[in-house]
């Protein structure tokens, strides 16, 4: 089971509005937030599932992109 | 607290996402510990951008990565990267040596190979001469790889028939630096961008092709409000969604538009008279030469370039030029990026000429934040290919085979004897191919590379590949690739983190990869076969004697010592960059000319730290572009008329067929393709079509559409969009089963030899 941490890169001033949204992806777990970015793990039952979620992501309103930092799990 | 080893990885993952933003995370204890055996410091396999990975090992396989938050690209990684591991497992990695009988490939033995392409090779110099036989190596390939072929080839044999993908993707960008500035290779750094306040981005869709270089650029705009970024494009790509102007023009027309944003500079006096009194000269054509012509010369040739011209000729509206022109002279700073737009084009030098004068007549230049930078497609096309000299013009680290005493200064070093490296640059990456067909090369190995897929014109140079009265070697970690299925031998490659070397991405950093773990059955690195080659090579040909001076290698950190003692005293000197340093090194930017030299972020200012500006140009109190000795030291503007494709749309090819790729994929899929997930995410070609060319000609989303050039045709799922402009469709040039490239054009930039894969008229019917 696959376990990608993401930072999570927003637009000014839609923080807020971006952790609601998150909030109800169910298999992304924010972690913390600094500035207009957000440290977000996102897992899966397989890559696909992450790969899913990240394009959810990144049709997600203010969010204006996210960058894979680590990946493990592909055993 | 106890965890569960799902939590322990969750925690992993995000402590190193945060580390990567300077960011504390409250955890729970013993989430420390790592579910893999070591971390090995490596680069990505993928684009030029080089980010710095760490690949995790445990059991002797690559299970996890993560970015190197202490180098450039601070931890970041694209999707790409972070599916590496899955590429070295692929099912279809190339694991024997496999022979071609009758077009079904049987496993032989590394010995019985060898000795068969050694025969085949050596049977060819002996009959036919040393020019009978080639090598088409790669920008993917490690810099002691090509280094290597590059000595056995232009030094051992005599033979400049020798050259490298790169051809197809940035040689207009190294000939454009070159012309204007002396010597090859961006004189800026990613660390411009921190500084820059103004971005002009042509011809390259940065978010989908360098996303983590993009993403600097994003943070920029996020944190200042002044930072303004031009996007010049026939496609609104995902680029553009962070753009303050998004200049659309048609495909081609791009050269009257830096003409014409000159020309506004120059009559709002926006330029910079010290540039043009002390650094700058300005050059022209006469006749089959180049001439010095004046200031006011270069004036009066801009006079015709009016924003009307360029918009009649464009159809970019005149009042965005003009706004670009003045955003670009008078911010801060300025940084421009391009990448394939400009270089695959028969005027793609004349295009990169024209971005650096708007960079130096405006002063844009050698200072934090003003640059004129080219973007790299391949990991290790700037330090394997353009830097070691493997192109067929070229000779290792600025020089060039046309000129003597550069011939003179690699005989002396390799210690063979004058005369021997053969005086007229080799055939270009089509013309090889060309040779090929016609029987002129017989023998010709490629390696790390897929021409069967990427040439331009495709049909025919596959059927010289297959010919029966050729021999064809193609070193891969894949087999069936397009080009292995048409090879006489395939040669089992290790991949990424198989094998140690080098490699020397866009901003000039030199960075090592270590070797992870063991390559899968019976794969070699390329090195260890090349020098097996070498050796059996030259037995045959009864030069055994020479063997040892000239391949005295064993490993590839030998042949980075040779590779540089071969730079020291150049404008590349990187004598400092030894292997133990760069072990430990996040990469390393040359200049670097001594072992406590920290590295060269900007060349050609001495107040930014480029040592060599008082070594070239002892006289020079700051800038220097020591490069161009011949002009005293000083740049050149380039009078560069506006001249639009080879094969512009017309009335029985009414579109223009653009290429290129998606985030998900890479090149020509051989890696990512094997991916499942970047497959299923992207899973087959397309092609792009504006919503008012679909609508004129009926078709709708996911309707089968034949596309046809005057080369070939093939049948593509539609995908109706607001990207193209008007009159222009876009192909991904990544899928095996769909060949775009037997679409594509092969005529080139008769001064980069680069191939217009950029351009060509196509007209589109319902399948």
């Amino acid at each position: 089971m696959p376990v990608v941490s993401v930072i999570v890169e927003i637009e000014d001033g839609s923080g807020e509005a971006v952790l609601h949204s998150l909030a109800v992806i169910g298999n992304v777990s924010v972690f913390g937030v600094k500035d207009n970015q957000i440290v977000a793990v996102i897992e899966g039952k397989d890559l696909t599932a992450i790969q899913n979620t990240i394009k959810i992501l990144y049709s997600t309103k203010n969010i204006l992109g996210a960058y894979p930092v680590f990946a493990c799990g592909y055993e | 607290m106890d965890i569960t080893r799902r939590q322990l990885l969750k925690y992993s993952a995000a402590i190193a996402a945060a580390s990567a933003i300077g960011l504390e995370l409250p955890l729970p204890d013993k989430v420390d510990a790592a579910h893999v055996e070591k971390w090995v410091k490596t680069v990505c396999r993928y684009c030029g951008a080089g980010c710095g990975v760490y690949a995790g090992v445990d059991k002797g396989r690559v299970v996890a990565v993560k970015g190197d938050k202490d180098n450039w690209n601070k931890g970041f990684l694209c999707i790409k990267g972070y599916y590496l591991p899955p590429i070295l497992y692929s099912a279809d990695r190339a694991k024997y040596p496999m022979l071609n009988k009758g077009g079904k490939f049987v496993r032989i033995s590394w010995k019985e190979a060898m000795d068969l392409m050694t025969e085949k090779f050596a049977d060819s110099i002996k009959k036919h001469g040393v020019h009978s036989v080639a090598f088409y190596g790669s920008g993917q390939a490690y810099s002691e790889e090509s280094y290597f072929m590059n000595k056995l080839f232009k030094g051992g044999l005599g033979t400049n028939n020798i050259d490298g993908n790169p051809r197809l993707c940035m040689a207009s960008a190294a000939v454009g630096y070159v012309s204007t500035f002396g010597k090859d290779e961006p004189m800026g750094a990613y660390d411009d961008i921190y500084h820059s306040e103004c971005f002009f981005i042509i011809g390259s869709n940065m978010a989908e092709c360098h996303p983590v270089i993009f993403r600097i650029i994003n943070e920029r705009k996020q944190k200042d409000k002044n930072v303004k970024i031009i996007m010049a494009d026939p496609r609104k790509t995902l680029s553009a969604r962070i753009a303050d102007m998004h200049m659309s023009f048609i495909p081609g027309t791009d050269l009257a538009i830096l003409n014409a944003m000159a020309h506004v500079i120059v009559k709002e006096n926006l330029y910079s008279k010290e540039y043009v009194n002390h650094h700058l000269v300005f050059k022209t054509v006469k006749g089959d030469k180049p001439a010095k012509v004046s200031f006011e010369e270069y004036v009066k040739f801009l006079d015709e370039y009016t924003p009307e011209m360029a918009e009649k000729v464009s159809k970019c509206p005149k009042d965005d030029i003009i706004k670009a022109a003045r955003w670009f002279a008078q911010s801060r700073a300025t940084m421009s990026f391009w990448t394939m737009g400009l270089n695959q084009r028969t005027r793609g030098v004349w295009a990169n000429n024209l971005v650096h004068n708007l960079h130096l007549l405006t002063g844009q230049i050698n200072r934090p934040g003003a640059t004129s930078f080219s973007l790299t497609g391949q990991p290790n096309a700037c330090g394997g290919v353009r830097d070691t000299g493997l192109l067929s013009h070229l000779l290792p680290y600025g020089r060039l085979v046309a000129n003597e005493g550069h011939r003179e200064e690699m005989e002396k070093f390799w210690g063979i004897s004058k005369g021997k490296i053969h005086p007229k640059p080799g055939p270009t990456a089509v013309d090889i191919f060309r040779s090929f067909n016609k029987g002129d090369i017989k023998a010709l190995w490629v390696a790390c590379t897929n021409p069967g897929q990427s040439l331009p014109n495709l049909a025919p140079y596959r059927k010289g590949m297959e010919a029966k009265d050729t021999f064809l070697v193609v070193s891969d970690t894949y087999h069936p690739t397009r080009t292995t299925e048409l090879a006489d031998l395939v040669l089992p490659a290790a991949l990424w983190a198989e094998k140690d070397g080098t490699y020397g991405q866009s901003e000039r950093r030199y960075q090592y990869l270590e070797k992870a773990v063991q390559p899968p059955a019976e794969a070699r690195p390329d090195l260890d076969v090349m020098l097996e080659f070498a050796h059996k090579l030259f037995s045959k040909l009864d030069r055994t004697d020479e063997v040892k001076k000239l391949f005295n290698f064993k490993t590839s950190e030998d042949v980075w010592n040779e590779m540089r003692l071969a730079s020291k005293n150049t404008a590349y000197d990187f004598m400092g960059m030894t292997r133990a340093r760069m072990k430990k090194a996040h990469g390393i930017q040359w200049p670097c000319p001594t072992e406590d030299h920290p590295g060269t972020v900007r060349r050609y200012t001495a107040k930014y730290g480029d040592v060599l500006v008082k070594k070239f140009d002892p006289a020079a109190s700051d800038v220097s572009f020591y490069g161009a000795k011949a002009d005293g030291n000083r740049a050149a503007i380039w009078l560069r008329p506006y001249k639009g494709p080879v094969e512009p749309a017309d009335a029985e090819y009414p579109f223009v067929l653009t290429t290129g790729r998606q985030i998900e994929h890479w090149h020509t899929g051989t890696m990512t393709l094997k991916v499942p997930e970047l497959k299923r995410s992207a899973p087959n070609a397309y092609v792009e079509i504006n919503p008012r060319d679909a609508q004129n000609l009926g078709i709708k989303s996911r309707d089968k559409v034949k596309l046809t050039s005057r080369r070939g045709s093939i049948i593509l799922e539609a995908k109706v969009m607001d990207v193209p402009r008007d009159g222009l469709v876009f192909v991904p040039m990544h899928y095996p089963d769909k060949l775009i490239n037997q679409l594509t054009i092969d005529a080139y930039d008769a001064m980069s030899k680069q191939p217009e894969f950029k351009i060509c008229a196509v007209k589109i019917e319902k399948a």
